[in-house]
């Protein structure tokens, strides 16, 4: 029951970080950069990103190893996610350095951006693939035999 | 043109052909046709393609004959002063050169571009900086035949502070006396007119626009009568090109002052010296009177000066020397203690890495100088992309022409890293913001430059002299990049009416408030620095002490100080109002009001009071602010080099310097911080800040969250490689 809970807490605070994200950052596949009060939030969301996605991806792991324990589209899902949560924070991360020249900063946050979108199919084929596998095994628990 | 040449030889008149001594007779009128006539001549016969170029990197010596006004050669024992255009216009492009960027201030129709700093007109006694451009684009300003000041004036007040500009050419022209006037009818006046087409047609219309009262535009003011005496400012071209020492600006001012504006490039040659002053001579004088001519100052030549074929050696250089830039383009900083001194200041980085101002604001014989601002249209449709800061450092933006003019790299400027520098700064800020200005400190410093001060100019200066002005603020500019501004408010007598103030003529409001205001040099130190009498001081501070100024306690001096800004008020009350009673009797204005620092003061309703009154006129009573980018400072003196907090946080001077609304009234504004004046949201600068002040930990939050999630995706990898194992067993 704990687990359940936890599971579906995680992918909903998932799935609002995400949404978020993009809503934040929607306006730049037109050319608009970020800012004021928009980067804000897109920052304080992705804060949210970078403490919870840890946890999504220990929490989900061993669903995402196990052939039993989870179906082909929830690991596709998990491990789409985790690859594209963790080049959009690398290369973020990367930025925060006092590393990259201004130009190499405009690529990672073009890799950044591409990454971020990239999440949003990766997520919801993940929360589907919960969803679908959530069902059948209520289905098969409420069928008798 | 052609016409005009064959106009000149259809119908030669006596008075352009008149021998030497008849010239030394004639009237300054006289020579002022004959110039624009010569003129057009010399522009109808030389033509571009025809003029002799030397096409040769390598200096050419110019071991030239001297031409006065009225095209003559100046021998050794000529008393007329030379004609730069009449001399260097023998060869060079007169005409294409008068349109250039230093000449054309004074012409309506010239192009604008992004705003520049304003011809502050300064008047101490009156309490007067008024900013004013014929710029029709830079519409906050206020145009001087708006404001009834002639370009005469203009010339008188600002001509020393540039290199000339063909002032008064069209108003010459059109000054005879009633005599000449229909003696001339009928042979010169087809004559001048086509003069006045064919020698500069924009800056002669320019200048006749300006002066024209029949064109019924707002921006006209009546004719001057000086200017058959002063003669006219032609361009000089020795102000810029003249070998570093060879070229004498205070004589140059010395001269414009004394209205001796056809004898000033002489005298700053010191090619002779140069007796009389125009300035002597009465608006009403009659040229032809020999009392008159007595007054028209002579030149004595330098006889050494000349070769023995009568040439003279005009030692100058193609490129101008940054000296020369620096006569009108100076500027030093005022703090609390004064004017900074100039040791503890460095040059910008450009010229202690060797380059000359013209490196960058460079021209063609357009003389059109490349402003060196991004996104700017050079008139001669030369791509000026890499002369600006990031166009030259960083080249031409993505998607853009990528051929090798575009490059970044131009003079081997380095390209800059910005490391760590989000590119969000790049769309957000000039380069200037972080490069260009003072040094930001809690509160933008005064500045003092060489058009608004006449810096060069030796003097007293303390650095609270008008024009009171600001830097660094901090404002978007046009093309909304925030930027290092100059700032000033403007101050000046004015009427209102409708809502709107609209400032009097300087001259009429100074003879008007003379009397009323009683101030010898200063109106700020002589009616706001009031200074208590020995009576007042006793009956404040008691017999014994009041004599002791030295020794004065803390508590003491603070009595003083406070007693006299009371004073001080009292005085501006009294005297301002009997200044705006006298203005409006004597300039038969409604409601005649003083504009300063943003405050506008009207008469009380009590004798010897003045009202602070609301009016709704940002032109009179905002700041005026126009970009700075020099002196440039280098990376390591740049703002952020030491990090983000260096902005982003609480005392970050980018945002939270303030300034003040300065100027010589009584009250000053309230300091205003860069960020509101960026309109940056208190609230959201503060979140920023805090977020700021916890990027280092965050930078380890995020680490860690990296290491989790590559770890995981190891596993995965781990996981997925085991069961391709396990497959292939």
């Amino acid at each position: 029951m704990m687990k359940m809970f936890i599971d579906r807490l995680l992918l909903l605070a998932l799935m609002l970080v995400v949404l978020a994200l993009v809503a934040t950052s929607v306006a730049t596949l037109w050319g608009t950069a970020l800012s004021g009060s928009t980067l804000m939030l897109h920052m304080t969301a992705g804060g949210a990103l970078v403490v919870g996605m840890p946890l999504v991806a220990v929490w989900f792991l061993r669903r995402g190893v196990s052939r039993q324990m989870a179906s082909a589209m929830l690991r596709c899902g998990y491990w789409l996610t985790v690859l594209a949560a963790t080049v959009t924070i690398v290369t973020v991360f990367l930025c925060m350095l006092p590393l990259p020249s201004t130009e190499q900063m405009n690529d990672l946050m073009e890799l950044h951006g591409y990454a971020g979108f990239a999440m949003v199919p990766a997520v919801a084929l993940f929360l589907l693939a919960a969803v679908r596998s959530r069902r059948m095994k209520s289905t098969r628990s409420a069928t008798p035999g | 043109m052609g016409d005009v040449g064959s106009l000149w030889k259809r119908s030669p008149s006596p008075a352009f052909f008149e021998t030497e001594t008849a010239v030394k007779h004639s009237t300054p009128v006289k020579w002022m046709i004959s110039a624009a006539l010569l003129s057009a001549v010399l522009a109808a016969d030389l033509q571009a393609e025809d003029r002799y170029h030397s096409d040769s990197d390598s200096r050419y010596l110019h071991h030239i004959s001297l031409y006065d006004v009225n095209n003559r050669k100046i021998q050794p024992d000529s008393t007329t002063p030379y004609s730069p255009m009449n001399t260097c216009g023998r060869c060079h492009d007169y005409d294409s050169i008068a349109h250039g960027w230093h000449f054309n201030a004074f012409q309506t129709e010239s192009v604008a571009g992004r705003a520049g700093e304003p011809w502050i007109w300064t008047d101490p006694k009156t309490g007067t900086q008024l900013p004013l451009s014929y710029r029709n684009e830079w519409k906050t300003l206020y145009r001087p035949g708006e404001v009834g000041i002639t370009p005469w004036e203009m010339t008188l007040h600002f001509g020393d502070r540039v290199p000339g500009g063909n002032m008064g050419i069209g108003q010459a022209r059109s000054q005879p006396s009633e005599q000449q006037a229909s003696e001339q009818q009928a042979t010169e006046q087809p004559l001048a007119e086509e003069t006045a087409v064919a020698s500069d047609p924009d800056a002669v219309a320019s200048d006749a626009a300006v002066i024209d009262p029949a064109a019924g535009e707002p921006d006209r003011a009546p004719l001057s009568p000086r200017w058959p005496f002063t003669g006219t400012l032609e361009i000089d071209c020795m102000v810029c090109h003249a070998v570093s020492g060879a070229y004498d600006f205070e004589q140059r001012r010395l001269h414009i002052r004394q209205e001796n504006f056809a004898w000033a490039p002489t005298a700053a040659l010191r090619l002779g010296v140069v007796q009389g002053r125009a300035s002597s001579i009465k608006d009403d004088a009659d040229p032809d009177d020999d009392a008159t001519q007595q007054k028209i100052p002579q030149v004595t030549y330098d006889v050494s000066r000349f070769n023995p074929d009568g040439s003279v050696f005009m030692d100058l250089v193609r490129k101008p020397s940054t000296n020369a830039c620096y006569q009108c383009h100076s500027n030093r900083t005022v703090t609390a203690d004064g004017i900074e001194p100039r040791w503890v200041h460095d040059q910008d980085v450009h010229l202690r890495a060797g380059m000359d101002c013209v490196d960058c604001h460079r021209n063609g014989i357009d003389h059109h100088i490349v402003r060196g601002f991004e996104g700017e249209d050079h008139p001669s449709g030369v791509a000026v992309e890499t002369l600006s800061c990031r166009g030259c450092h960083l080249g031409a933006e993505e998607g853009q022409d990528e051929s090798i003019a575009l490059r970044p790299g131009r003079l081997g400027s380095p390209r800059p890293l910005h490391v760590g520098l989000p590119p969000l700064h790049f769309e957000k800020l000039s380069c200037t913001a972080c490069h260009g200005g003072p040094i930001p400190k809690a509160e933008a410093a005064g500045i003092m430059t060489s058009l608004s001060h006449g810096l060069g100019e030796k003097g007293h200066r303390t650095g609270e002299e008008l024009p009171r002005l600001k830097a660094p603020v901090y404002l978007p500019g046009d093309d909304g990049e925030v930027g290092p501004h100059r700032a000033m408010w403007p101050a000046f007598w004015g009427e209102l009416k409708d809502g709107k103030v609209t400032p009097l003529a300087p001259s009429q409001v100074y003879d008007a408030t003379r009397r009323a205001l009683r101030v010898r040099k200063d109106f700020r130190d002589e009616v706001l620095n009031a200074k208590l009498s020995s009576s007042e001081l006793k009956e404040l501070l008691g017999e014994q002490r009041a004599k002791l100024d030295q020794e004065w306690s803390n508590q003491e001096q603070s009595q003083v100080d406070v007693a006299a800004s009371e004073k001080g008020r009292q005085q501006f009350n009294q005297k301002v109002y009997a200044a705006l009673l006298a203005i409006e009797d004597e300039l038969k204005v409604d409601q005649a009001v003083y504009v300063s620092s943003g405050f506008v003061y009207g008469k009380g309703t009590e004798e010897d009071t003045v009202n602070k009154i609301e009016v709704d006129d940002s032109r009179a009573t905002s700041m005026i602010a126009w970009p700075m980018a020099h002196q440039v400072r280098p990376a390591g003196w740049s703002l952020g080099a030491t990090g983000c907090i260096e902005c982003h946080s609480e005392d970050g001077k980018f945002f939270s310097s303030n300034v003040s609304a300065i100027g010589p009234g009584p009250d000053q504004g309230e300091p205003v911080t860069m960020a509101s004046l960026q309109d940056v949201d208190p609230d959201q600068r503060l979140q920023w800040n805090e977020m700021f002040q916890g990027r280092k930990s965050f930078k380890f939050l995020v680490g860690g969250s990296i290491v989790i999630l590559l770890m995981t995706l190891f596993v995965g990898i781990g996981a997925f490689a085991a069961r391709l194992g396990g497959k292939a067993e």
